[in-house]
């Protein structure tokens, strides 16, 4: 799992659209294009990105995950349906909108199995993050981390080879760190 | 009668596996068998991952050296366990638990002789091997070791080791482990792994080659492998009626892979011994 710890300061969570905004610009090189895109009723994008390789639909759930799923599904239809429209408004040097498409969605909470049963189901490459406040309601820091990279599962993060050793019960083989990960290593070619 | 193809079993392979409380007194017949040179050391089963798989493994392992006209006796580390060999075999063995040894006889194969750990002392596995030497008929001990690394205590037994893993990375490394401390604490002869339950696609040769590969690095010991025991229906069966797959007459993959992988380890004694 890739963790980012990255502490952004927040005067308020209300701010959330532009800490995750800087976080994307900061950590993974986008371009932000727009904030709040489309309405609710047509469906809607909280922000908008791209690179060199891909436009971003980004949905950040701040209630709960099914209706942010709804929102991201929603966004991209509506996404698609005025693409044209958008193509003229934005110009070529600040966005392509031709590139591939992708849906990004930032949660507290996801439910179980989710990025497996998003990767199986969908057809549009869907990132998630996880994000986490910290800290005073006032001025509270916000963690992200990537639970899973548009077009599938990030490989299972590797336990410390203390917990493996308690888990698997084999303490009493005294192998040291170094000869779990040369195993490990050796596995996995 | 000449030698034609048919279908199946034939009677002389069927009649192997009725069962009897007294042994049929026949001299002359002829079972087929490999060819085998005495095995006098023991055998020590580990599976890391399931002492059920282990127990399963061995009971039906003892029915197919005993097809090959071998004397064995099993040594039952787990015979307080829900998971004893007696437990898998009860079907073969009337009134197992009141004795401190049970037999399973097989109509004209020899008897399969199973102590209980807990009914006996510490040297009693000795002790068998030393009658094992002096049988004139070729014969085993089987060790269904007690499922826990820290129960592999030194000992005097040398015995070669048939190690069951699942092809999963922490499988393996359990099994790494238990090597280690086979390799630590006993005088093995040699160390043979089989996979438990495969994945269909995995590519277990080339994932055995890997394995192998790592342990002589790390250990200085060659491993052997043995084959893998695929899982299906009937062996799940099998352990729900506590009687062991080797008896069954349906055509099933785990019952072929059992027989397969006893053939591969009588045959690499054979090798071994220079036969």
């Amino acid at each position: 799992m890739t963790r980012i710890l990255k502490p952004i300061a927040a005067q308020d969570v209300k701010y959330l659209h532009q800490i995750c905004a800087q976080y994307f610009m900061g950590e993974r090189a986008f371009r932000i294009v727009e904030y709040n895109l489309g309405n609710t009723f047509t469906g809607s994008i909280d922000l908008l990105a791209s690179d060199d390789t891909s436009v971003y639909l980004i949905t950040i759930n701040i209630a709960d995950f099914a209706g942010a799923l709804l929102r991201a599904f929603t966004g991209y239809r509506w996404f698609r349906e005025n693409r044209e429209f958008l193509q003229r408004i934005y110009p070529p040097e600040v966005v392509d909108i031709g590139l591939p498409v992708q849906l990004i969605i930032l949660s507290q909470d996801y439910p179980p199995e989710i990025p497996s049963i998003v990767d199986e189901v969908c057809s549009v490459p869907v990132g998630l993050y996880r994000y986490r406040l910290f800290g005073p309601a006032q001025d509270p820091d916000i963690f992200i981390e990537e639970i899973q990279s548009p077009g599938g599962i990030l490989p299972a993060q590797d336990e410390e080879p203390d917990t493996l050793r308690k888990r698997l019960k084999i303490e009493a083989a005294n192998l040291s760190d170094e000869d779990i990960r040369e195993f490990q290593q050796a596995m996995r070619g | 009668m000449d030698d034609k193809p048919r279908l199946g079993r034939g009677l002389e392979e069927v009649s192997q596996f009725y069962l009897t409380s007294g042994r049929r007194d026949e001299p002359g017949r002829q079972i087929k068998a490999i060819k085998t040179h005495p095995i006098r050391s023991p055998i020590k089963i580990f599976h890391p991952g399931s002492s059920l798989m282990q127990s399963c493994f061995l009971a039906n392992f003892a029915l197919e050296l005993a097809r090959n006209r071998l004397h064995v006796f099993i040594w039952d580390c787990l015979d307080r366990h829900e998971n004893s060999t007696c437990a898998l075999m009860k079907d073969l063995i009337p009134s197992y638990r009141d004795a401190a040894a049970a037999t399973a006889s097989l109509y004209g194969l020899p008897d399969i002789v199973i102590y209980k750990q807990s009914s006996h002392t510490d040297d009693t596995p000795a002790g068998l091997v030393t009658t094992l030497s002096t049988l004139e008929e070729e014969g085993c001990l089987l060790v269904n070791t007690s499922g826990s690394l820290t129960a592999v205590l030194p000992d005097d037994l040398s015995a070669d080791c048939i190690v069951l893993t699942r092809t999963d990375e922490h499988a393996l490394l359990q099994c790494y482990a238990y090597i280690k401390v086979i390799l630590k604490n006993t005088s093995p002869g040699d160390i043979f792994l089989i996979f438990d339950d495969p994945g269909g696609d995995e590519e277990t040769e080339e994932l055995f080659s890997r394995f192998a590969r790592f342990i002589e690095q790390k250990l200085n010991f060659p491993l052997h492998y043995l084959g893998s025991l695929r899982h299906d229906r009937y062996l799940e069966q099998s352990v729900e009626e506590s009687r062991p797959l080797m008896l069954f007459q349906e055509p099933s993959e785990a019952k072929e892979d059992l027989a397969s992988i006893s053939r591969s380890y009588l045959l690499s004694r054979q090798a071994k011994q220079g036969g």
